[in-house]
């Protein structure tokens, strides 16, 4: 009995979540904590995708992609509003991916072993198909870092430069610019593999 | 080719490779559960007897033993300003002219228990195998064990975020919590959805419920805090609580997999310590007839609610006084609610796993109650309105079915139990958590507030016959300031002699009727 009642008694889903911003959705979510689950929805093939070019292993990769909701979850309440949601998630995501490698320096159980792929085990080249495509993925693979990891965010997580820059402490046109420069260098490369 | 169309080219080549990885449905789907049961139990942090009173629209509080109500109704509606229970006129004590209030906040008696230090101070437990990288810290104890085809890892840890006070990382026992993982490794499983028939307006129609799928590999972990059954409070100065943690998966044609982790707490002058943990993995036979209750089972030592604080003490007498006053016969009772929602209205269906739908800001909540003749709720039907609209939406709960508005996806509540103590229990729950309960007293009305870590509750009772006028829901900000999210005012409370042609319509279609 609705006691204390907190809103009202039945509350159904509509597609007015379909149409509403991650913000406004984040907001639901601090109120009634299920709601949590429209923007999990929204954004889970994308994190799996980032996180699977991370680690090269679905088993990890979607691991991984469960810490990374739940610990959004428990920790939406501290989520700074005007960062954008995308970035925040991608943050926790990043943190999640540099745990996983921390803790496999430091202990890899022989159960685990079998479900990480090798470090030279290039996920790339794995799901490539096509000549060109395999030849641009072992072209990635020679990239710093740093390079993969803008590719991986903007092309795997599909963020925007904004939100890149959010996330990584730059400046939009500094991601907007280094990301042309790069994919500048990544034409050429291919050019000159073809000749 | 144009160095911007190659360019685009490259774009677009970049694009196919990074999303070509897709995550399987199955892991989606048994994550987006794990979520929304991980969410679900985040409320209950702090307030689960609230949302279960806000659930239970239909699940009324008819007390068996005793002919009478259980508090619920009688808190529940009972106040109203109804024409047939007018009581005297009350001024809300939100309202300024309130009169001699006479603050009387009480001091917090109970002690939330925590884990001894020590008995984190030198545990090296090695870590446990196939359960991810979401590894816990220090172990206490724990074991992997195998239920079908899963493996499952059940592990009690020392963790100084989960606390009492925290709705996040919410522990009934300070710095313990709970790791629990599984690994599924047998054949992939994707069972087809099966039907059932709700009534929408009275006219049946069929309710899809969602596939079982399993996916061999999939693997999924978690950590919790320590929290008990929330319909019992443990009884803390006990020496010694026995304690089993009930793990369950819903697995395929209605079979449960899971395992029981089962340990000793020792109480100790510096808090608890935790001895004799032991991990058992369903067998084939409890696969086969297993439910899927998931926590604490109910087998330690418990305490009187009162016991825990002086005022839930008072808020019991009122909710006696109460369903003294409300209960008269078998038959049906109506209680009509105005709501104002002064925040977003947007909220989940508790228990379900879909957001999100704004009904109105403003509007009238009425519910009707069929109860026999020892007072025991058999039924109940909900329809909420806004006066210029008319009809809104109906919802029957005998069997937890909620019939939509037209073109809105319908929603179901799982069914629960009918049970509910109101603000009584809603208190209880606040001080589990390391909340407070203070009070204010007026001409003719009491009004206690309710307080968790990031939410508050304020209802006002009239004082004579412990009737509920108002409920007030508040977020507490960061900065300690109250913000008011909704208040609920009851309207009429009162036995009638039958519901309109509609509603009894609805009613009779549950099953059993």
């Amino acid at each position: 009995m609705p006691l204390f009642p907190l809103i009202t008694t039945a509350l159904l889903y509509t597609s007015d979540a379909v149409d509403l911003t991650d913000e406004k959705l984040v907001e639901q979510a601090l109120k009634a904590s299920t709601a949590f689950a429209a923007l999990y929805d929204r954004h889970v093939k994308s994190i799996y995708r980032y996180l699977y070019s991370k680690v090269s292993s679905h088993a990890e990769a979607e691991d991984l992609t469960s810490q990374v909701f739940l610990a959004a979850l428990e920790s939406l309440h501290r989520y700074p509003r005007g960062v954008g949601f995308r970035a925040w998630l991608f943050g926790i995501a990043r943190r999640k991916a540099a745990d996983f490698y921390r803790k496999r320096k430091l202990q890899t159980p022989l159960d685990d072993a079998s479900e990480v792929a090798s470090p030279g085990d290039s996920l790339l080249v794995q799901v490539a198909h096509g000549q060109s495509l395999q030849a641009l993925a072992q072209l990635i693979t020679r990239l710093s870092e740093d390079e993969q990891e803008l590719l991986r965010l903007r092309f795997g997580g599909e963020l925007s430069f904004t939100e890149i820059g959010n996330l990584l402490g730059m400046k939009e046109s500094a991601v907007k610019m280094r990301l042309y420069r790069l994919i500048e260098r990544i034409h050429k490369a291919m050019e000159a593999g073809n000749d | 080719m144009t160095e911007h169309e190659s360019n685009d080219r490259l774009e677009s080549q970049l694009h196919d490779l990074y999303t070509t990885p897709e995550p399987t449905p199955a892991f989606t789907r048994q994550l987006r559960a794990r979520i929304i049961e991980q969410a679900g139990r985040q409320r209950l942090n702090w307030s689960a007897k609230l949302w279960k009173g806000l659930t239970s629209a239909g699940r009324i509080a008819f007390s068996l033993g005793g002919a009478a109500l259980l508090v619920g109704l009688a808190l529940l509606g009972a106040n109203l300003l109804a024409a047939r229970f007018e009581p005297e006129q009350v001024k809300s004590p939100t309202l300024a002219s309130a009169s001699t209030p006479e603050a009387t906040d009480s001091a917090i008696i109970f002690k939330p228990p925590q884990l001894d230090p020590l008995a984190c101070a030198t545990v090296i437990t090695p870590q446990p195998s196939n359960a991810g990288s979401n590894r816990p810290g220090k172990l206490l104890g724990g074991g992997v064990v195998k239920s079908g085809d899963f493996q499952i890892n059940l592990y009690l840890f020392c963790d100084s975020s989960f606390r009492p006070e925290s709705s996040t990382t919410y522990s009934e026992i300070a710095g313990l919590g709970i790791y629990q993982s599984y690994w599924y490794n047998g054949p992939n499983i994707d069972e087809p959805a099966t039907k059932t028939t709700v009534y929408h307006e009275g006219q049946p129609y069929t309710k899809e419920i969602p596939a079982v799928s399993l996916q061999s590999g999939t693997r999924m972990s978690q950590k919790t805090g320590f929290f008990t059954d929330p319909s019992t409070i443990p009884d803390w100065s006990a020496p010694e609580l026995p304690m089993q943690f009930r793990f369950t998966i819903p697995g395929e044609r209605g079979r449960t997999y899971g395992a029981l982790l089962s340990f000793r707490l020792i109480n100790g002058p510096d808090g608890f310590t935790v001895h004799d943990v032991v991990v058992k993995g369903f067998n084939e036979a409890e696969i086969a007839q297993a439910d899927q209750t998931f926590g604490f089972l109910p087998i330690y030592p418990t305490a009187a609610p009162e016991s825990l604080h002086p005022l839930l003490d008072e808020l019991k007498v009122l909710q006696e006084r109460q369903r003294a006053w409300l209960y008269t016969d078998e038959g049906w009772y109506l209680q009509r609610m105005q709501w104002e929602i002064a925040g977003d209205p947007y909220a989940n269906l508790p228990l379900q796993d879909s957001p999100s739908y704004v009904f109105a800001k403003s509007y009238f909540n009425d519910i009707w109650y069929k109860v026999d003749e020892r007072g025991i709720l058999l039924g109940s039907v909900n329809r909420r309105f806004r006066p210029d609209e008319g009809y809104g939406e109906m919802i029957l709960n005998e069997e937890s079915y909620i019939l939509p508005k037209p073109g809105v996806q319908e929603g179901s509540f799982t069914k629960a139990p009918v049970f509910d103590e109101g603000a009584f229990a809603f208190g209880v729950e606040a001080i589990r958590q390391g909340g407070s309960i203070t009070k204010q007293e007026f001409t003719g009305a009491v009004q206690y507030t309710i307080t968790t870590g990031t939410h508050a509750t304020r209802a006002v009772f009239d004082s004579h016959n412990g009737k509920l006028l108002e409920v007030s829901n508040y977020t507490i900000e960061k900065s300690g300031e109250m913000q008011l999210y909704s208040t609920a005012k009851t309207i009429t409370l009162e036995r009638v002699d039958e519901p309109p042609p509609d509603i009894l319509n609805l009613f009779e279609k549950a099953p059993g009727n």
